[in-house]
C-alpha cells in the first residue's frame, strides 16, 4: 500500500533540526502526574530509541492517556521529567511541538471538508508546503478520494488521513493512541502496515492499543501499566517467554484433545508413555501470548 | 441566522423609522431678473432651517405650484426688485400663500422677508442677534432627540449583531472543536492562547464584514470613525471572550444552545437600557456593563458631539472587562486541559 521510497523521503526531509542518533528519542524519569489524591502515573521511567515501535499497554485508567498527554507537551508532570528528542516537555515545548505528532482513536477530522482541506489547513498551520498534501494523499493510497468530504469516508480511510495529518510535519516521533480501534480486519491490517513503514522510514513510534496481536506483531518493545506503573518492559518474546505459559496440544488417537505445560516433569512422563504407546496423532507447540503475560501481572485481561 | 437577522433588523428601522430632520420650506419664486432675495433668506434661515426654491417663469406658474402645495409659499418680485430696495423705493413683493390656514413655511417666509429686506438695502439690523446651540443634555429624552429612534436602535442592532456572532457564533465553533476532539490536533500545533487568539480573529473577520454591512444599510456614517471604530472592535474583542468563555464552560453545542440566550440577554439589555429616563443609581449600575458604556460611545461616535462623554472612562470599563474575561478564559481552558 505504501510507497516506500516515498514514505522515506518524505521523513527524512528535515524541517527541523533533528535530535542525535545517540539521543534517546523519548526517555521518562521517576515521571508522575497526580490529580489530588489520585495518582494516575506514578514514577514511571523508560527510554525509547529512535526507530523504535515502542507500546504502552494497559487497562482503561492505567495511565496510558495521561502519558501521552504528558510526553506530547499537553499537560506538565507533577514531579518527574519526560523529554522528547532530548528536550523537556514541561519547558521546551516550542522544541517538542515541531518533532512530534499524534495520531488519537477519536477521527477528529473536520468531517464537513475535504481530506485535501484538512491536510492542507494543517499543512498551512506547520507551515508546510502545499505539495506535501498531495504526496502524503498518495502514501495513505487515498488520491482518488481526495476531494470527497471527510465525512464520506469509512473508518480505515479515516484513520488513514489521521496518520496522512501526522506526517504534515516530518515528525521524528509519532504517537498513536488507539490507532486500529473500531476498524474492521483489513482496515487494521493497512494501518498496521504503514506503521511498520513508518518505523523502518526512521521514525520512531510510541503505541497505545488494547489490543494484544496488534502489540506483539509491532512492537519492538512493550511495556505494561497498572495502577499508573510500569510492571513489566521488555520485547515481547521476552515477556512471553518469562510470563508466559509454554503448552502443547496433543490429539491422541481416540480424538481427544489435551493440553501439556512443556515445563512439567508429569506432563513429559505422560507425553512419553503416549509415545510409546503409540496414541499421539498430533502435537502443536503453543508459545504464551501477550495476553497470558498481561493476566499473570495485572491479574485480568485487558 | 445570527448575521441575517440583525442586518434584516437595520433594514427595518431604515425603512419605519424616519431621521430627525430640520424642517424643509419650498418657496415658489418668480423673479423678472436675478435677485439675492433667495441668498439673503437663506443667510437668515442658517442651518435651522432647510429652504428650497422653485424658480419659475411668472405669478400665474408661483400660484399654481402653491395651490398644488409643490412650495409652501410663493413669491413674485417686480423687474428691478434689487435696485429698487437698493435705491429705498419700496417696490411690491407679492407674498402667494396656500389656501387656508397658512403654514409654518409660509410664516416662516413671511417672518423673515423683513431681515432679508433690509439687509439688501444696507440697513443695519436694530440689534445683533447671535445664535448659540446648547449643549445637549445627558438625559435619555435629549439623546433620542438629537439623535433619533432610528440611529439609536441601529446602533442596539449593531451591538446585538456583535453579540449574536461573540456569543452565539463563535462559541458553537469553539464547543464543535472540543465536542469532536479537533482542538486536540490543534493543540499539538500550538498553545491555548494559539486557539483562543484564533477564534477571536475568526469573530473580527465576521465583523468586518457584517458591520460595515449593516452601516452601509442604514446609511450610517459615524461623524467620529476613530472614536466610533475603537469602541466597535474593543466591544467585540471583548464580548468575543464572553462568548468563548462560554463555549469553554459547556461540554456540547446542545447544552450551548438551551444556555446561550441568557448571557446574550445580560449583554444586550443595558445597551437598550441607555435610552431610558432610569434613575440615577440604576444609571450607575448600568455604566459598570461594557454593552451600555460601548453604546454611550457608539452615540457620541456617530453624531460626532460628546452627548454622553466620559470617554475614557468608557474605554476603561469595557477594557477591564476584556482582560477579566480573557484571564478567566485562558485559567478556564488550562484547567479543563489538565
Amino acid at each position: 500500500m505504501v510507497e516506500m521510497a516515498a514514505l522515506a523521503e518524505l521523513i527524512k526531509s528535515p524541517t527541523v533540526i533533528r535530535a542525535q542518533p545517540s539521543t534517546p528519542m523519548i526517555a521518562a524519569r521517576d515521571l508522575t502526574k497526580h490529580y489530588g489524591a489520585v495518582k494516575a502515573v506514578d514514577g514511571i521511567s523508560f527510554e525509547v530509541a529512535r526507530g523504535e515501535i515502542f507500546s504502552l499497554l494497559g487497562h482503561n485508567g492505567a495511565g496510558k492517556t495521561t502519558t501521552i498527554r504528558m510526553l506530547t507537551c499537553r499537560i506538565k508532570p507533577s514531579s518527574g521529567t519526560a523529554e522528547v528528542a532530548g528536550f523537556n516537555c514541561a519547558t521546551q515545548t516550542d522544541q517538542i511541538k515541531p518533532r512530534i505528532n499524534l495520531v488519537s482513536q477519536d477521527q477528529n477530522l473536520y468531517e464537513r471538508m475535504s481530506g485535501r482541506d484538512n491536510l492542507a489547513f494543517f499543512a498551512s498551520l506547520y507551515g508546510a508546503p502545499a505539495s506535501r498534501v498531495a504526496e502524503l494523499m498518495g502514501i495513505v493510497a487515498m488520491t482518488e478520494v481526495a476531494g470527497r468530504r471527510v465525512k464520506t469516508y469509512s473508518g480505515g480511510m479515516k484513520q488513514r488521513l489521521l496518520i496522512a495529518r501526522a506526517l504534515v510535519n516530518k515528525p521524528e516521533v509519532l504517537f498513536l493512541d488507539e490507532p486500529t480501534a473500531g476498524l474492521d480486519p483489513a482496515s487494521a491490517k493497512e494501518v498496521r502496515s504503514l506503521i511498520k513503514d513508518l518505523s523502518r522510514a526512521g521514525t520512531t513510534v510510541f503505541l497505545t492499543t488494547h489490543y494484544m496481536e496488534e502489540a506483539d506483531e509491532l512492537s519492538d518493545r512493550v511495556a505494561f501499566l497498572a495502577h499508573g506503573k510500569i510492571v513489566a518492559l521488555d520485547t515481547p518474546q521476552e515477556l512471553k517467554l518469562r510470563y508466559g505459559h509454554r503448552t502443547a496440544n496433543v490429539l491422541l488417537e481416540d480424538r481427544s484433545k489435551t493440553t501439556i505445560a512443556l515445563g512439567s516433569v508429569d506432563d513429559a512422563t505422560r507425553m512419553a508413555s503416549w509415545m510409546c504407546d503409540g496414541k499421539v496423532l498430533t502435537v502443536h507447540s503453543q508459545e504464551g501470548t501477550l495476553e497470558d503475560v498481561f493476566i499473570a501481572l495485572a491479574g485480568r485481561a485487558l | 441566522m445570527a448575521l441575517l437577522l440583525p442586518i434584516g433588523l437595520g433594514v427595518v428601522y431604515n425603512v419605519v423609522m424616519p431621521d430627525v430632520q430640520k424642517p424643509v420650506v419650498t418657496v415658489a419664486i418668480a423673479s423678472a431678473d436675478a435677485t439675492q432675495l433667495p441668498a439673503a433668506l437663506s443667510a437668515i434661515a442658517g442651518s435651522t432651517v432647510d429652504l428650497r426654491f422653485n424658480n419659475v417663469a411668472s405669478a400665474a406658474e408661483v400660484t399654481a405650484q402653491v395651490e398644488a402645495k409643490k412650495a409652501d409659499v410663493g413669491l413674485v418680485l417686480p423687474a428691478g426688485f434689487d435696485a429698487a430696495v437698493a435705491a429705498g423705493s419700496a417696490p411690491t413683493l407679492s407674498v402667494v400663500q396656500p389656501p387656508g390656514s397658512s403654514t409654518l413655511g409660509a410664516i416662516y417666509i413671511g417672518s423673515a422677508l423683513d431681515g432679508a429686506l433690509r439687509s439688501m438695502a444696507g440697513q443695519h439690523a436694530p440689534a445683533v442677534i447671535t445664535t448659540q446651540t446648547a449643549q445637549p443634555a445627558h438625559d435619555a429624552a435629549s439623546v433620542m432627540t438629537n439623535l433619533g429612534a432610528r440611529k439609536y436602535m441601529v446602533l442596539g442592532t449593531l451591538i446585538m449583531l456583535i453579540a449574536m456572532i461573540a456569543i452565539y457564533v463563535l462559541p458553537i465553533i469553539l464547543t464543535e472543536e472540543f465536542e469532536k476532539k479537533t482542538a486536540d490536533a490543534l493543540l499539538m500545533v500550538g498553545t491555548q492562547s494559539d486557539l483562543v487568539a484564533a477564534k477571536v480573529a475568526v469573530g473580527l473577520t465576521y465583523l468586518a464584514v457584517s458591520v460595515p454591512l449593516l452601516l452601509v444599510v442604514a446609511k450610517m456614517a459615524p461623524a467620529n470613525l476613530p472614536l466610533f471604530a475603537g469602541a466597535l472592535v474593543l466591544l467585540a474583542v471583548t464580548m468575543i471572550g464572553f462568548g468563548l468563555l462560554l463555549g469553554a464552560l459547556v461540554r456540547s453545542v446542545s447544552q450551548l444552545n438551551t444556555w446561550s440566550s441568557i448571557p446574550l440577554l445580560l449583554v444586550l439589555m443595558p445597551v437598550f437600557f441607555v435610552a431610558l429616563d432610569l434613575p440615577s443609581w440604576v444609571q450607575t449600575v448600568l455604566g459598570a456593563t461594557p454593552g451600555s458604556q460601548a453604546m454611550r460611545l457608539l452615540v457620541d461616535g456617530l453624531t460626532g458631539q460628546a452627548m454622553y462623554g466620559g470617554w475614557t472612562l468608557g474605554f476603561g470599563v469595557i477594557a477591564a472587562w476584556a482582560i477579566a474575561v480573557y484571564a478567566v478564559l485562558i485559567r478556564t481552558l488550562s484547567r479543563r486541559e489538565a
